[in-house]
């Protein structure tokens, strides 16, 4: 097994190389700003070597992510400092009676689709993942989101920490769902989305597209029930009401956000969570009332967007901080 | 003669004189007779592997290079075996990722160290902060006390660490 191997064997001017890692290092800057971003994009459309370095740079890139996947940024980050941090000498104590495991014929493919992991699955920011738990279940994590996942006799058990997630059980599958809110138990064939401490609202917000789900609130607390399409906020003063919910609520899931009369500050606070660096909407535009379709994997377009149909302007600084005030 | 073969012959050679020598050498690095062994051999499949060209002018010195490398990279991964069991302790035996799962994860972030091996642990760090906790230049520098300026450097100097790593190695 091997990895981290060239993705192809063509010949490259250094020059380029250097080009590209400089461009690349820019650009994961969280600085960058749109003008950067796009002379980047020209400058790789100037010729095949230049998307070739490119894409070889990208590459590595992924190759790292995929080669941490299913272990914590801050687990992973530890492990390679610990393997790095040896001298020969602090090695040998404790070195009798460890054996080496050396079997091989594993590919980091592979591993992927092994989610028995004890581990955190994250998503940075702008990043969605899907994947799979045994058993039939379809789970979707939006941006800046982690979870939890522990195999268990009955079914899985999943925490959610942070952020929002789209749960799709099968027939034959059960899991129960734990936030800081209570413990989520959907029925099987259900459907939900499940929120935690999104876009300034604190709590668990639970919203079944299908199926029906019992939640069990904290430390001992009663348990309530949620029938399909009704969603409902817990949060430290318990379960708030019942409410309808919004057909667009999967949108997220094909990275759009579709707003019906949605404030202005809860726009931005949605694009913020999509966005690198910090967003922040004046209060004295915060309540206007914005309808459409805004695109969540271009929050530049989408702020751009918002300047053309109500009176606001962006001020950004350095592409990092942007605030949305009155024009 | 073909190249290839006219190499296997120079590397059998080699291993015929040099064998016993190499595997003394790694002895004594590693403490322990049978991985030894297994590293020798190891060592010359690497030789066999490269472009090198097969004629060794100092025999010894360029084994010792080899073998010194690859002891270096058994060690890190014993460093990194142990860091993870010792992380996997804490947890409550019933989510105890499996022996299969385990390997996995090992094989895969020992892939990941041995791309970064010859980097500082400060641009490391920098580049992992980066690239697995996503943080921003800025939010680097705040947490490690340095200048955006600084960040920015070592974030150039890993990338092309990596880079070389893999495609000119």
């Amino acid at each position: 097994m091997s990895r981290f191997e060239p993705a192809d064997t063509r010949s490259l001017d250094n020059r380029v190389v250097e080009q590209a890692l400089h461009w690349m290092v820019a650009l994961q800057s969280g600085t960058s700003s749109a003008a950067e971003q796009q002379a980047c994009q020209r400058w790789r459309e100037e010729s095949t070597q230049h998307e070739l370095a490119w894409q070889r740079l990208a590459g590595l890139n992924q190759e790292l992510r995929d080669s941490t996947r299913g272990l914590s940024a801050s687990g992973a980050r530890g492990l390679l400092q610990a393997r790095g941090a040896t001298s020969r000498r602090t090695l040998l104590k404790g070195f009798a009676g460890l054996s080496v495991a050396v079997a091989t014929g594993f590919s980091v493919r592979e591993r992927v689709l092994l989610p028995e992991l004890f581990s955190d699955y994250r998503t940075g920011t702008g990043e969605r993942r899907q994947f799979l738990l045994p058993g039939g279940v379809d789970i979707n994590l939006d941006t800046r989101t982690a979870l939890d996942v522990h195999p268990a006799a009955a079914g899985s058990e999943l925490t959610l920490n942070l952020g929002r997630v789209l749960i799709d059980i099968g027939a034959d599958a059960r899991l129960s769902v734990h936030t800081a809110n209570g413990r989520v138990t959907p029925a099987a064939r259900s459907r939900l989305i499940i929120s935690q401490d999104v876009s300034g609202v604190p709590g668990t917000q639970v919203q079944m597209l299908a199926g029906g789900a019992s939640v069990q609130m904290p430390r001992g607390g009663a348990t309530v029930q949620i029938s399909s399409a009704q969603q409902r906020l817990f949060d430290s003063r318990g379960a708030g009401p019942l409410t309808s919910v919004p057909s667009s609520a999967e949108a997220w899931t094909r990275g759009l956000l579709i707003a019906e009369r949605m404030p202005l500050g809860e726009v931005i606070a949605h694009l913020d969570r999509y966005r690198r660096g910090v967003l922040r909407c004046d209060p004295a535009v915060a309540a206007l009332q914005v309808s459409g379709a805004f695109s969540l994997d271009r929050p530049e377009a989408s702020l751009d967007l918002l300047t053309r149909v109500l009176p606001v302007q962006v001020s950004r600084v350095m592409g990092y901080w942007a605030s949305v005030m009155p024009a | 003669m073909l190249p290839s073969s006219y190499k296997h012959a120079a590397v059998g050679e080699l291993y015929a004189q040099q064998h016993g020598w190499v595997v003394q050498l790694l002895r004594r690095k590693l403490g322990n007779h049978e991985q030894a062994l297994d590293l020798a051999q190891d060592t010359f499949l690497r030789i066999l592997r490269s472009d090198a060209p097969p004629v060794f002018r100092e025999p010894r010195a360029y084994l010792t290079t080899v073998a010194s490398r690859l002891c270096g990279q058994y060690f890190r991964r014993q460093a990194l075996e142990r860091a993870y069991l010792d992380s996997l302790t804490m947890l409550p035996a019933e989510h105890m990722p499996s022996p299969e799962t385990r390997l996995l994860v090992l094989e895969a972030l020992d892939a990941v160290g041995q791309v970064l091996d010859g980097l500082g642990s400060k641009v490391r760090e920098i580049f992992l902060l980066s690239q697995l906790d996503g943080l921003t230049y800025p939010q680097i520098a705040e947490r490690l006390e340095l200048t955006v300026n600084v960040v920015q450097k070592a974030m150039l100097k890993a990338y092309r660490h990596c880079y070389l790593a893999v495609y000119e190695a």
